[in-house]
């Protein structure tokens, strides 16, 4: 998903990031990119069974 | 000054002390005396307390005159990662974003513990921006370096600690983990680093960088100090809300029970297909396990899911989470973070409740399988990082080198897992393997490093200061 730079700069606006925005734009951009590149890059289990992990029960979070 | 003071192991220190031999006071003098002539330019302390740090030392000494009742680690001095608080100092999680914090009221729980343990507290230590922005040079405190080669990087995020115990500056320190950081400095600097399962040691306290993945962890010389300063650490915490309530045996009953019999497993394709070790890692290995046959262990060779796919689902959560806690400082300070803390943790920004859940979800399923996969084994051996530490003021290196490692599986299962030596490279750079265990089973992982450690000698190299 890649944004033009009027989409990015809604995005950020509605994340409060346009101070860093402002100052760094590309830094804004790459993260982005690597966020999104990241989140094509993860399995994704397909069994609508598969819950997510139970964080906060250490001792029965299996 | 005596080599012989620092390098005591916690055990024969706290033995010294109890029986009169060793003044708390003295020894405390020592450790700070070595850290004047040495740390300049090593930095593995960002915060020194030497006169409150004889203070408690010349109460411990006091204590043993009175014979009073003493903790396992009476007088002995210890260091912690400046991202655990300390009543009375400011965290600063070596970051411009806390260093004007005001001082904390309470202690946290591992801080507390090892006080009552006896422990005399001598510093705070270097970490890479909250524990994960770093090395860098853009901070109001230098990053800490490798005592074996000031070049070379000293592992993160728990730099200072790892650097400050292979020094010979302290017997043991605390670490935190969320994707290797107790394993990584332990590993570059040839000490002993276990992350506990997660739950077994109280993350109160502490500055969280992922609350789903943090775990805090004793960082020593040996494996038996390591195994006596988690019998220190480990328990159940209410105020921690992912500390498990399960009993805590003690760490240090089987260590010379030996492998004779044990059913140990090897993941080699972490190093040989996923990623491609360097040839004196991968080769450290085999000889680790060589030692292990030859002690009686069956090592068999066991397949799990592939890093790459352990590491995406890592970052996801800790990013996701990372970016919850900071996002306010993000909004309002970003100019006060380093620039690489903003470039690893901005993207957390861009993830979506999807990822994460998705990430949470995939979590579970290698958690499950990995803890099935070893379920008939007694130990699993892996390697820690690919290569030996790299040069730390090499972006190039640093960018290369820095993401080529195999701990942060057993951050997303929960599993534990120490670092230890496993020998040197040409450079004379310390090398290093990860023992895994079931969860919970940390006794059975410091059985198994106690021997290969017995058998070997790494553990007694000192760093050429």
């Amino acid at each position: 998903m890649s944004l033009d730079d009027r989409e990015l700069e809604q995005l950020v606006q509605s994340l409060g990031l346009e101070k860093i925005f402002a100052a760094q734009p590309e830094l804004v951009r790459q993260a982005h990119a690597n966020a999104r590149a990241m989140a094509g890059r993860l399995e994704r289990p397909g069994d609508i069974a598969d819950e997510p992990s139970h964080i906060f029960r250490a001792d029965n979070n299996v | 000054m005596s080599d012989d003071l620092a390098f005591l192991s916690l055990s024969e220190a706290a033995a010294r002390i109890a029986s009169g031999e060793l003044s708390p006071v003295a020894y405390t003098q020592n450790l700070l005396d070595r850290i004047a002539a040495h740390d300049g330019g090593l930095d593995s302390f960002l915060r020194l307390l030497g006169d409150s740090a004889l203070e408690e030392a010349a109460k411990a000494e006091q204590a043993v005159r009175d014979g009073e009742t003493l903790g396992p680690l009476h007088g002995v001095p210890f260091a912690l990662k400046d991202i655990v608080d300390v009543a009375g100092l400011p965290t600063t999680a070596h970051s411009q974003i806390l260093a004007q914090q005001p001082p904390k009221t309470e202690d946290a729980a591992v801080t507390t513990k090892l006080r009552a343990a006896g422990g005399v507290l001598l510093g705070k230590t270097a970490t890479h921006e909250f524990a994960i922005g770093g090395p860098s040079f853009d901070l109001p405190w230098p990053p800490a370096r490798n005592p074996w080669n000031r070049r070379r990087y000293p592992g993160g995020s728990s730099s200072g600690s790892g650097a400050a115990v292979a020094a010979g500056f302290v017997p043991m320190a605390i670490g935190t983990d969320t994707g290797g950081s107790v394993r990584n400095p332990a590993s570059a600097c040839g000490i002993v680093g276990m992350k506990a399962t997660y739950g077994r040691v109280s993350r109160r306290g502490v500055i969280p960088l992922s609350y789903s993945l943090d775990h805090v962890g004793p960082m020593t010389r040996t494996v038996a100090d390591n195994a006596l300063m988690l019998n220190v650490l480990a328990g159940h915490d209410p105020g921690d809300p992912g500390s498990a309530e399960i009993a805590v045996p003690d760490f240090t009953a089987d260590l010379d029970a030996g492998v004779n019999g044990l059913r140990i497993g090897v993941i080699r394709h972490f190093h040989a297909r996923d990623m491609i070790a360097e040839p004196a890692m991968a080769e450290a290995l085999e000889q680790a396990l060589a030692v292990l046959e030859g002690l009686g262990a069956e090592v068999v060779e066991i397949e799990t899911e592939p890093l790459a796919t352990y590491h995406t689902c890592n970052r996801v959560i800790l990013l996701s989470e990372a970016y919850s806690i900071h996002r306010h400082w993000l909004a309002e300070r970003p100019e006060d973070y380093s620039a690489s803390f903003l470039e690893r943790v901005l993207p957390g920004a861009f993830l979506m409740a999807g990822d994460y859940v998705d990430a949470l979800r995939l979590r579970r399923k290698l958690t499950a399988g990995f803890n099935r996969t070893i379920k008939d084994l007694d130990g699993v051996i892996v390697i820690s990082a690919m290569d030996a530490a790299f040069v730390i003021d090499d972006p190039e290196d640093m960018a290369k080198k820095y993401p080529r490692q195999a701990r942060i599986p057993f951050n997303l299962t929960g599993n534990p897992a120490l670092a230890l030596p496993t020998g040197f490279d040409g450079d004379g750079m310390p090398l290093a393997m990860q023992i895994v265990g079931k969860q919970f089973d940390e006794a059975m992982i410091y059985r198994i490093a106690a021997a290969y450690e017995g058998a070997t000698n790494w553990h007694l190299r000192r760093p050429p200061l």
